[in-house]
């Protein structure tokens, strides 16, 4: 059985195809074409075919990752969208919660423009209170002129978000079908579909950007079924979400919200996937591209997960894994401000022009250009063969940060790295020290063309003892599509404290979440041996604000179970906030079931044997630069290492994409899976 | 000096870090509504000198408020010799010490934790305040006050814990004094954790780079920042700007008052004086020193640069001459828990002051604080929490419309100045109290009008749906409007309507004042103040009023009577002759 993965993003599409019964890959690489995808994954699929000698009619599975949603909403790009709220509170989307986030003393900001304008957002007549009662009938008779409205607007989606929808969806459904009758041509996301939990706004924005985006999700998918049926490619279609799981075309046409967040999600999963092959529990993940940064914390190798993500300033409350992001990567600009401190980021010269050292026309150091002056990464890597590559790079860094610092133009790339890294250890420590993790007890996996010349410097100011650089990194994330789930999350919100919980009442609300996840399952032809629901329950201390989501088992919910709960939540209170408090009341608030589907998954065979090639007779030798230090370092060809080989710090390993630097005191193994393990023997010093 | 200024943004980027995990633990385990939905609470890191490091803010008036109480801990009440690794000391008192520099009022409870190194060097102090939901007072909920011992009890800066171990008796007595103490107990342990968390953290920035280094870096951070800021002043050209605001315009309580300011720009050193400004009241709307100075560090930070990182060093360049026993530096034991409706005045007489040097880098007037709180008991509906007296809380510091930009239109219903305070949900609200919402919403025809127009007033209304409703309600901009800029027109004031709509319809006379009985059933309506507009609206861009005709924002007839933009009502069209002409004529 043969499964495809395709991941679009910003600048490339990656490919990737496994035998999952050998647990063979296979990778390629292709522009992204961003006027017509389809081009760039057809374009893709041609070259992975081609590599591998698959017929396409062979391809059982395909998974596909893509950044339509996030791109589409950044760039404001999609047919007019509408929106039904209950009378009075049309302009709740656009209210917010109504304060500065960004930058308090920035007087100058600029609100985040509402997705639907206040001309098409309507209101209609009906209320229900808090506890799901009705308090006011609803007014079907409202609901002709709003669609005589929609037809004049040429509106092709719209999104309902009632008061109290998550406690009684009735009037919501009522309306869903009244539109769906009167204006059957027409697109309707309800939020007790998309999103049943209290906080009006937050659920408003996430049904908002859901109906927003269905008119182009469908078309998008068409474009691919046909493109697919077109080259006879018969497979299963499914879609990675930002929930560490994937979904079928059908599904995704009616929840692209869920899609929104997914493009780091696959490098996580190929993390996840690694580090349980390896025995590493706990895990950071640590992914440099050329402009961002994205770490999330993996413990237990399982993922964690939030329901208060952004994208472009829009909040989503469904599901999702909670990663932190940074805006400096590879491609980040440095300069030095008229305080005379050296900053980086969040500017980045990107793909074109790209770092001076690239040569297309970039005149801007950025932080690749600081790690090639420092020798941690060898010009040989560029693809394109580059005069004087490392004078002009030189050259720029003094100009721009060594002179009006008066520093030395080796100081000044070395203060460029020193900065990032800080900016970077900044994103880890939010997920981790923040959320009451210690760096210490995890290993940092890093991947994507930037992260092996930064892990071992980060690693090392964590404290943490162990990074892992997968064979590949630069293709590493699109392994992790063909290493995915099927996964649906359910929610229900009721508030209920530890009195009114019992098992009976628990076991009605997580049996009903439970046959939601199995029809959605089932909608998805996933046979019943390959079912999995996990539970999880969201709980507070009576008066918060904020849950704690507590996992629970599956089955029968007993007492035991409940006191279970009870005694674990008191124990994530302490770890993340340092206190907990016993005696006080807790209350019940959410109630999670995550419906998945379980794929077969290939036993990943490293690819490296294959590529593996002979060592070159003599040991090249080059300069890089530690903490002001010159050193001669050796220079490694990674596909040229043997398993089990040590390498002593300091040292750069090569290969195609991407470089990795072992640190003076750090010593790196290559284990069986060619895998590079850097020690950076943080606790023998 | 090279690597040190790498190494200071590195330094940097790490005391941001424990600054901002000590704010972030306290708003997501509080229990109070103010602290958990609206962040009112906030956490610095100091040095051994008390010198202000790092800042985790989201409230513009903490900005160094901690600084002023520390040091007057530090002088008066607990000199350093006196302090132990373990410690945490607390105090709520605005005038601890004798002056007004202690806390901002009596709900913001403010706890210091000396940082010892190695639980032998002192290296400096984490001090965390919090909003606290009741400490005593007069009334449930907030009031008119004119003496500060009817605005809760009292505690100059005492030791909770004292080497570690807490002070029992302390901690029941505070108990004892609060309508809320279960709520008071967790948010307290809430502010404790946050203490520690910064004591840890710092401790392990030691750690890494060394007390050397770190002392080091840490004052070359503040000289950065000073730098910066010196930098902007000297942009500024010489010379005194004077301008004035009113408060309690409306008359209520012998308004209004007149708070007044002189700036003065020498180099890049710049003065504030508030010479000339009436004297205290008896009222709640005194401001402390404390407050006032943080209120014009904050309207500082505005017209300079943004970026320039939070610390010591923003203020050197900074002198404020606040005379005492005025409304801007009172003196006990004259009341000052309202002192917002002072603080965001002095916020617009800053932009007033500065326009007429920086007129680029200044906004109109705005909408200041609109407090809306009410509470009341449900046992049927709302049965749970309420503490001893059954009442359940709810309210917002109502966001309203800001100034207008010199480059662009001010920002609709978003939260003013120094408070920024995110509203909370409104089904969380309706879950947690019995009341329920009737309306959120934009206001209509309440911009002022500009070239760039003011943010839009927010219309806000709600009914109650339980019993022995106290209601009380805050507002600066009852009379006088919130002024424009360079021929922009003022904005709206605020009002509050009691069963708009129905035969007992009551508008109140003044826009704050004692609490106000409700009884089941009724509603209140709040219509917020907007800002003022930028710039002579009849030479705004067509499309721009267009555009909020289309949104339904602004009328047609204001578009054209204000604006000078003939629209079809029907087809929604600009009438280009009909305009030009009407405009041509102005």
């Amino acid at each position: 059985m043969y499964r495809l993965g395709i991941d679009t993003g910003g600048t490339n599409t990656d490919v990737v195809l496994t035998n999952v019964e050998t647990g063979r890959m296979y990778y390629a690489k292709t522009p992204t074409t961003p006027k017509a995808l389809m081009d760039g994954i057809m374009n893709g699929i041609e070259k992975i075919v081609k590599i591998s000698g698959l017929r396409n009619d062979e391809i059982d599975e395909l998974v596909y990752g893509t950044t339509i949603v996030v791109n589409m909403i950044a760039q404001k790009e999609s047919e007019a969208s509408a929106l039904i709220t209950t009378r009075g509170f049309k302009d709740v989307l656009e209210i917010g919660r109504a304060y500065r986030r960004e930058n308090i003393y920035d007087i100058q900001m600029e609100a985040t423009e509402p997705l639907v304008k206040r001309n098409l957002r309507f209101e209609i007549s009906g209320r229900m209170n808090f506890q799901g009662k009705e308090t006011e009938p609803l007014n079907l008779d409202e609901i002709p002129a709003i669609v005589e409205e929609l037809r004049a607007k040429n509106i092709k989606s719209v999104g309902i978000c009632l008061m109290h929808s998550y406690a009684n969806p009735e009037h919501e459904m009522k309306v869903k079908e009244a539109l769906q009758q009167a204006w059957p041509e027409g697109f309707v996301s309800a939020s007790a579909d998309i999103n049943p939990q209290f906080r009006e706004y937050e659920r408003t924005s996430t049904t908002v950007i859901n109906a927003y985006m269905m008119p182009n999700m469908a078309s998008h998918i068409m474009d691919f079924e046909q493109h697919m049926e077109d080259a006879q490619i018969g497979a299963d279609l499914y879609m990675m979400q930002s929930n560490a799981g994937v979904m079928t075309f059908d599904v995704a046409k009616y929840k692209p919200v869920a899609v929104a967040d997914s493009g780091p999600i696959a490098g996580i999963i190929a993390a996840n996937y690694l580090a349980k092959m390896m025995g590493e529990k706990n895990i950071i993940t640590f992914d440099i591209g050329g402009t961002s940064t994205d770490v999330a914390l993996i413990q237990d190798n399982v993922i964690k997960f939030t329901t208060e993500s952004h994208i472009e300033g829009y909040p989503i409350s469904v599901p999702s894994v909670d990663l932190s992001f940074i805006g400096a990567g590879g491609g980040s600009i440095a300069y030095v401000d008229r305080g005379g401190a050296l900053k980086v980021g969040p500017v980045s010269a990107g793909a074109d022009p790209g770092p001076v050292c690239y040569g297309r026309g970039g005149d801007k150091p950025t932080v690749t250009d600081a790690n090639l002056v420092t020798g941690h990464i060898r010009p040989e890597i560029f693809e394109e063969n580059l005069d004087n590559a490392l004078e002009k790079t030189m050259a720029v860094i003094d100009e721009h940060i060594a002179k009006p610092m008066g520093i030395t133009v080796m100081q000044a790339a070395e203060g460029i790295l020193d900065v990032v890294n800080s900016n970077m250890l900044r994103a880890i420590k939010l997920i981790s020290v923040q959320k009451g993790y210690d760096p210490r007890e995890f290993a940092l996996v890093c991947y994507g063309g930037g992260g092996g010349m930064h892990a071992g410097a980060i690693a090392e100011e964590l404290e943490m003892e162990r990074v892992i650089v997968p064979y590949s990194p630069g293709t590493f994330s699109a392994m992790g599509l063909v290493l995915s789930d099927i996964k649906s999350d359910c929610v229900h919100t009721k508030l209920l404290t530890r009195e009114q919980v019992n098992a009976q009442l628990l076991d009605e609300i997580y049996a009903k979440l439970d046959a939601q996840g199995i029809a959605s399952l089932e909608e998805q032809d996933v046979p019943e041996e390959d079912r999995l629901l996990v539970r999880t329950c969201d709980m507070r201390y009576f008066g918060q604000a904020f849950e704690i989501s507590v996992p629970m088992p599956a089955g029968q919910v007993t007492d035991e179970i409940i006191e279970k709960l009870v005694d674990d939540f008191h124990e994530l209170h302490r770890q993340m906030y340092g206190h907990c408090m016993k005696e006080d009341p807790i209350e019940f608030v959410n109630y999670r079931v995550s419906a998945i589907g379980s794929f077969v998954k290939p036993d990943v065979v490293s690819s490296a044997s294959a590529a593996k090639r002979e060592k070159k007779e003599t040991q090249m030798y080059g300069t890089a630069v530690f903490k002001g230090v010159e050193h001669t370092v050796p220079i490694y060809e990674r596909d040229t290492l043997e398993v089990g080989e040590i390498i002593q710090g300091p040292a750069v390993i090569g290969e195609m994409g991407a470089t990795v630097v072992v640190y003076p005191g750090h010593h790196a193994e290559v284990d069986a899976m060619q895998n590079i393990i850097m020690y950076t023997n943080v606790n023998k010093k | 000096m090279a690597t040190n200024s790498i190494l200071l943004e590195v330094v940097n980027n790490a005391l941001r870090s424990v600054a901002e995990q000590m704010t972030v633990t306290m708003v997501r385990s509080s229990y109070s509504t103010i602290v958990k939905e609206m962040m009112d609470c906030s956490s610095a890191v100091f040095d051994d000198k008390g010198q202000m490091l790092s800042e985790g803010a989201n409230v513009p008036i903490h900005l160094n408020c901690l600084g002023p109480c520390l040091n007057t801990v530090l002088t008066k009440f607990f000199p350093k010799e006196e302090l132990n690794p373990g410690d945490i000391i607390l105090t709520n008192h605005p005038y601890a010490g004798g002056e007004s520099l202690g806390s901002h009022h009596t709900k913001d409870l403010i706890m210091i934790a000396p940082i010892f190194y190695q639980d032998k060097e002192l290296v400096g102090f984490s001090v965390t305040m919090l909003h606290h939901k009741d400490v005593g007072g007069i009334w449930t909920g907030d009031s008119w006050t004119v003496e500060i011992w009817q605005e809760g009890f009292l505690m100059e800066p005492v030791k909770l814990y004292d080497k570690g171990v807490r002070n029992e008796a302390l901690w029941r007595v505070i108990l004892n004094n609060t309508r809320t103490p279960r709520d008071m107990k967790g948010d307290l342990m809430a502010q404790i954790s946050a203490c520690n968390i910064g004591v840890k953290n710092f401790c392990q920035i030691i750690d890494k780079y060394g007390i050397e280094t770190v002392r080091e870096v840490t004052a070359a951070l503040m000289d950065y920042s000073e730098k910066l800021t010196r930098a902007e002043i000297a942009e500024i050209a010489d010379g005194e700007y004077v301008h004035e605001e009113k408060i309690l315009d409306d008359g209520f309580s012998g308004g209004p008052y007149t708070i007044k300011l002189t700036v003065r720009v020498k180099g890049d050193n710049i003065e504030f004086d508030y010479t000339g400004t009436d004297p205290q009241i008896k009222g709640p709307i005194n401001s402390p020193l404390s407050a006032t100075t943080s209120a014009t560090y904050y309207a500082m930070r505005c017209v300079t640069d943004h970026n320039i990182p939070s610390n010591g060093g923003c203020q050197r360049p900074i002198k404020v001459i606040a005379p005492e026993g005025t409304l801007v530096n009172c003196q006990a034991p004259n009341g000052c828990f309202q002192r917002m409706v002072t603080d965001h005045i002095l916020v617009d007489l800053i932009m007033g002051a500065m326009s007429q040097a920086v007129p680029t880098k200044v906004m109109g007037d705005s909408c200041g604080n609109n407090y809306d709180f009410c509470n009341g008991t449900n046992l049927e509906t709302h049965p749970r929490g309420g503490e001893a007296t059954h009442r359940q809380y709810w309210g917002e510091i109502v966001p309203g419309g800001l100034g207008a930009r010199a480059t662009k239109d001010g920002l609709s219903v978003m939260a003013c100045h120094v408070t920024n305070c995110p509203i909370p949900p409104l089904e969380a609200q309706e879950i947690e109290a019995p009341m329920m919402f009737i309306e959120r919403a934009l206001l209509p025809d309440s911009e002022g009008a500009g070239k760039y127009r003011s943010g839009f007033a927010h219309r806000r209304k709600w009914v109650l749906l339980g019993y022995d409703g106290l209601f009380s309600h805050v507002s600066q901009k009852g009379f006088i409007p919130p002024q424009g800029l360079f021929g922009g027109q003022p904005g709206r004031c605020s009002q509050w309507i009691i069963n708009e709509g129905r035969p007992d319809e009551r508008i109140l006379e003044y826009t704050m004042g004692d609490v106000i009985p409700l009884e089941y059933g009724d509603t209140i309506t709040c219509l917020t103040a907007s800002g003022g507009g930028y710039g002579d609206p009849f030479e705004r861009d067509v499309e721009l009023v267009l555009e909020d005709v289309t949104l339904g924002l602004v009328s047609v007839e204001r578009a054209k009577n204000v604006y000078g933009v003939v629209i079809d009502p029907q087809t929604l069209t600009v009438d280009a002759e009909a305009t030009e002409a009407l405009r041509a004529a102005h």
